[in-house]
């Protein structure tokens, strides 16, 4: 069984890692807009800069890539570059006698680098934002909709916080749980089902998971009562920095270039 | 009924722990959906199944914030693509679990979801597109270069020409009219999923009601903190108090009678299912008496400053904070500032307060919860079997804490345990069995009157001399792994070494007891040996030779690198029997997974009625009894017993045990060796026993290896010590 290095927060203390998580959530949401909106060479490069000066910033060594099965990765890039290249398109260049248009390629290599770029700062969050930042982040974005007038649209910001808060202690250990259900499915070794059989087999599993995970919430919840219930007031972590305004003025100077260019 | 209640209450506990463990669920299957591209479709209808497992035992409240606080998570460590699956899995699963509970039909679901979710979605994704100009066009005309590219392929095998000219005339139009065929594809979409879903969800939930009711509502009625009279749990007397579970025909406790004082130290023993912790949910006023009363000074007070604390059996459960200071600082009220440092001295766990507690080992855990409990200053601790998880280092240290609770903060101090050792420290001792009292007497008097029971004096019989046996038998080894190391994320900055150099041989008829602390490599270790993980360097040569009780290569079966009758097997593929080798977890429930025990351990194992009868009274439970049984209904001790007899069915000539013997009582814990030591003897079965459970090693294996940091620094023969000396001799 291989690790996937799917998500995981490499630990640093570089001006990145200091950043508050409210910022690069910030930050991720706005290049993806921006690069969305106009989805040209100039614009992709500029993100692919951004993203560069930050992963350098981060010192995030190549070991830390997600290690999903490179063949997934070349069928859809090579499937996509082949059929972009029969499909042809203004330019062309001639080898050898033959004329291969590269129009379609190039449209196909701007889609291949902007999903990847996307997928590229999404990561960058994961890696250099300990989980337990997360809720007390979401907290303080949504504190202001707690206090004077727009308390009255009673949006529930610490029930959500405290969902959130949870679900990020228990992420783990539930990957983890499935992860073993899947060991102990392989260890009884049956034959390979079908039709039917494996239907009723995935519901099998499906049960165990959720009745485990059930369970264990209702652990949880007895340990929250045993503490007097839900926390009556928000945990709000840390407060952003003078180095949260430099880092959003980069971003806001990346996505105008973005939509500029 | 009347009940008065504010127009929109804030979420339970209870609420809020199911949303977030099923988002979890739900998140941890669409990701694999990505990974899995095959499955990528199929994955996404399941993964919607925990949310409607939410929407039918909660309000639509519940599920909203749920999937609001997913989304985010998924937004988070996926960005947006994953962060907009999540919305839609959450409302899809809100239609269904409502839909399903409301008994609608499959028709009408699929409709609401279609203009629940469907419609809104179309809506939204044509005005993003309308919106984001540039990138649509990108988009459409890479959809449509991809057609040309097909359509010549298509072309060139001739009489597929018709259809590469009706082709492109379709996606042409469809581009053209992209605002027509973009929602018109969601609309499908939605409705394909919602369709999926529902067939996956409506078995998984009606097994699910049967197996985990919902909580009572509305909950226990509570005065708002600061309002009712002080808390005042202790002194508390019970008398004559009986409970009975609700829906259950037999007393969980019947006529007991004590009082408990203040600044006490109580001690409540007894083997499983003897009501110690219906009685534990009594004193920490979960629970009232359905007959006798009891009497205290003033409220119990759960989880109120002053009142009542409790830690319970799993430590993972029992901590709720992302960090050791969030788990310290959960549910105070505003303004209370928590003394982090010296508590966590208190505790032992001075330093740790940074520390994210998914990295704890479950001694530390508790300790934690003990000192999240102490935040409160209760007057009563109630730890309900708080020490059956925990390696002995782990027990030893919580109990010296527990123990010195009352003297030094005067708080009463009930610890619920089966294990008698523990009980002897205690100022009280009330033994309890099958609900009644059978003892009440302080601590030391109690335990002077005590034998040791049978099976701490028993040791594992040696198989017969022809199966191999312990030491240097004739015979060849199972299995062999040479210079074996493994190393967890290698290459990575998560690279974690968790075995290194390992050789070790077990032979037919071999009891090989695996110990070591938490953290030593042997959990890798019961995972190479039975074939789950492929280690990293070395080599695992199995040696099955008239192992094989059914043809090989049948069905999936663990990757290898082996010996198998004899020959060399270079393949990374190469097979060995099904079954041959077992493990056990120590987590049963996922192995344990048809609707009933009988069909459990009928299944891939072949056996008949009669078979699965034998199975089961092997391990020493009642066929009669249990066959018939949901899974869910079992105990933990029951559980792993049926797991085990799934396992044994299969004659495997390695069983592999992951801590067989936590949170079994006595009782438990004797059944489950004599079957272990009878497959043995009979068989030439070989076991592993991993566990940190150093007691009594003697009566667990023959031979003991012990684990650091990764390599074996013991291996040795059990010498029975002592009396056990004298008697083996």
């Amino acid at each position: 069984m291989r690790e996937l290095n799917l998500l995981r927060y490499v630990p640093g203390s570089t001006p990145v890692h200091r950043l508050w998580a409210g910022t690069k959530a910030i930050g991720v949401l706005v290049v993806g807009i921006g690069v969305g909106i106009n989805p040209t060479w100039p614009a992709e490069a500029v993100l692919a800069a951004l993203l560069a000066l930050t992963l350098g910033l981060a010192r995030i060594p190549w070991g830390a890539r997600p290690r999903v099965p490179a063949w997934l990765v070349w069928l859809w890039v090579g499937v996509g570059a082949a059929l972009a290249l029969l499909a042809g398109g203004k330019p062309y260049l001639h080898v050898a006698g033959a004329s291969v248009g590269l129009g379609s390629l190039d449209l196909w290599a701007r889609f291949v680098v902007l999903a990847l770029l996307v997928l590229l700062s999404a990561a960058l969050l994961a890696w250099t934002t300990p989980m337990s930042e997360l809720a007390p982040a979401f907290s303080r974005l949504g504190s202001p909709l707690t206090r004077g007038v727009l308390a009255r649209l009673r949006v529930p910001v610490a029930e959500v916080a405290a969902i959130l808060a949870l679900a990020v202690r228990c992420v783990t250990l539930l990957s983890e749980e499935l992860r073993l259900l899947v060991a102990a499915r392989k260890v009884r070794a049956r034959p390979r089902q079908r039709g039917w059989a494996a239907f009723e087999e995935a519901v099998d599993l499906l049960v165990a998971t959720v009745v485990v995970a059930t369970r264990r919430a209702g652990e949880m919840a007895e340990a929250m009562e045993a503490r007097g219930g839900l926390p009556a007031r928000l945990s709000l972590g840390r407060r952003p920095g003078w180095a949260d305004v430099v880092a959003l003025a980069l971003v806001a100077a990346a996505l105008a270039g973005m939509l500029v260019v | 009924m009347h009940r008065r209640s504010s127009p929109r209450p804030g979420l339970r506990p209870v609420e809020v722990a199911e949303a977030a463990v099923l988002a979890d669920v739900a998140l941890v299957l669409d990701v694999a959906g990505w990974l899995m591209p095959t499955l990528g479709a199929v994955l996404q209808a399941v993964a919607i199944v925990p949310l409607a497992a939410l929407a039918w035992r909660h309000r639509p409240k519940v599920v909203v914030l749920g999937t609001l606080a997913g989304t985010l998570l998924a937004f988070i460590i996926g960005g947006e693509g994953l962060g907009v699956t999540m919305a839609g899995s959450g409302l899809v699963g809100l239609v269904i679990g409502t839909g399903l509970r409301r008994r609608w039909g499959a028709a009408r679901i699929t409709l609401v979801s279609v203009a629940a979710v469907g419609l809104p979605a179309a809506v939204i994704g044509v005005a993003l597109l309308a919106a984001l100009a540039s990138f649509r066009r990108l988009t459409l005309a890479q959809l449509r270069l991809s057609w040309h590219g097909v359509a010549r392929v298509l072309d060139q095998l001739g009489a597929l020409h018709v259809l590469s000219g009706w082709g492109t005339l379709v996606v042409h139009w469809a581009i053209a009219h992209w605002w027509v065929t973009v929602p018109a594809l969601e609309v499908v979409f939605v409705a394909w999923v919602a369709v999926c879903a529902q067939v996956f969800s409506e078995p998984v939930l009606n097994r699910l009601a049967a197996a985990v009711p919902l909580p009572p509502s509305p909950p226990p009625e509570r005065p708002p903190p600061g309002t009712g009279p002080e808390p005042a749990p202790v002194p508390a007397r019970l008398e004559d108090v009986s409970y009975r579970y609700p829906g259950s025909d037999q007393d969980a406790l019947a006529g007991i009678s004590l009082t408990v004082g203040e600044g006490q130290f109580l001690a409540v023993v007894g083997p499983n299912g003897s009501g110690k912790s219906t009685l534990a949910r009594l004193l920490a006023g979960r629970l009232a008496p359905t007959s006798g009363s009891l009497s205290r000074k003033g409220p119990a007070g759960l989880g109120q400053p002053g009142g009542t604390a409790v830690v319970a059996q799993r430590p993972e459960s029992q901590v709720i904070g992302v960090r050791v200071v969030d788990d310290l600082a959960w549910g105070l009220p505003p303004g209370e500032a928590v003394e982090t440092g010296s508590l966590l001295e208190r505790v032992g766990l001075d330093g740790l307060e940074e520390r994210e507690t998914a990295t704890l080992s479950g001694g530390q855990l508790q300790r934690l919860a003990v000192a999240a409990a102490l935040v409160r200053r209760p007057t009563l601790l109630v730890a309900d079997e708080a020490t059956a998880m925990l390696d002995p280092e782990g027990r030893e240290e919580l109990v010296s804490l527990l123990c010195s609770l009352p003297r030094e903060q005067g708080i009463t101090t009930v610890l619920v345990t089966h294990r008698r050792e523990e009980a002897a420290r205690a100022d009280l001792v009330v033994e309890l069995e099958g609900g009644r009292l059978k003892a009440l007497q302080p601590g030391r008097q109690w335990a002077a009157g005590l034998s040791p029971p049978g099976w701490q004096a028993a040791k594992v019989r040696a198989a017969p001399a022809g199966s191999g046996g312990n030491g240097s038998g004739p015979s060849r080894p199972l299995i062999r792994l040479l210079e074996v190391g493994h190393v967890y994320a290698a290459g990575s900055p998560w690279a974690h070494r968790a075995l290194a150099g390992v050789d070790l041989s077990v032979h037919p008829g071999e009891s090989v007891l695996v110990a070591g602390a938490n953290g030593s490599g042997k959990s890798t270790l019961a995972w190479v040996l039975a074939g789950l993980l492929d280690p990293s360097e070395g080599e695992v040569v199995l040696d099955m030779a008239g192992a094989a009780s059914r043809p090989p290569g049948n069905g999936s079966l663990p990757p290898w690198s082996a010996y198998w009758q004899g020959r060399r097997r270079e393949a990374r593929g190469a097979r060995m029997p099904a079954g041959a080798v077992g493990i056990a977890f120590q987590h049963s429930r996922f192995q344990v997974l048809r609707p009933t025990v009988g069909k459990d351990v009928a299944w891939g194992t072949g056996l008949d009625p009669e078979g699965v009868e034998r199975a089961l009274a092997e391990v020493g439970l009642d066929p009669a009894e249990m066959a018939g049984r949901p899974v869910d209904s079992l105990s933990g001790g029951e559980l792993r017993r049926v797991a085990l007899a799934g396992l044994l069915a299969r004659r495997p000539r390695l069983l592999v045990l992951d801590e067989p013997l936590a949170g079994l009582d006595d009782e438990g814990a004797a059944a489950l060796l004599m079957v272990l030591d009878r497959l043995r003897v009979d068989h030439g079965m070989a076991t592993v026993v991993v566990s940190h459970n150093l007691d009594h090693p003697a009566r667990l294996a023959g031979r003991l290896v012990r684990l650091e940091g990764g390599r074996v620094v013991d291996d040795r023969p059990i010498v029975p010590t002592g009396v056990l000396a004298g008697e083996a001799g």
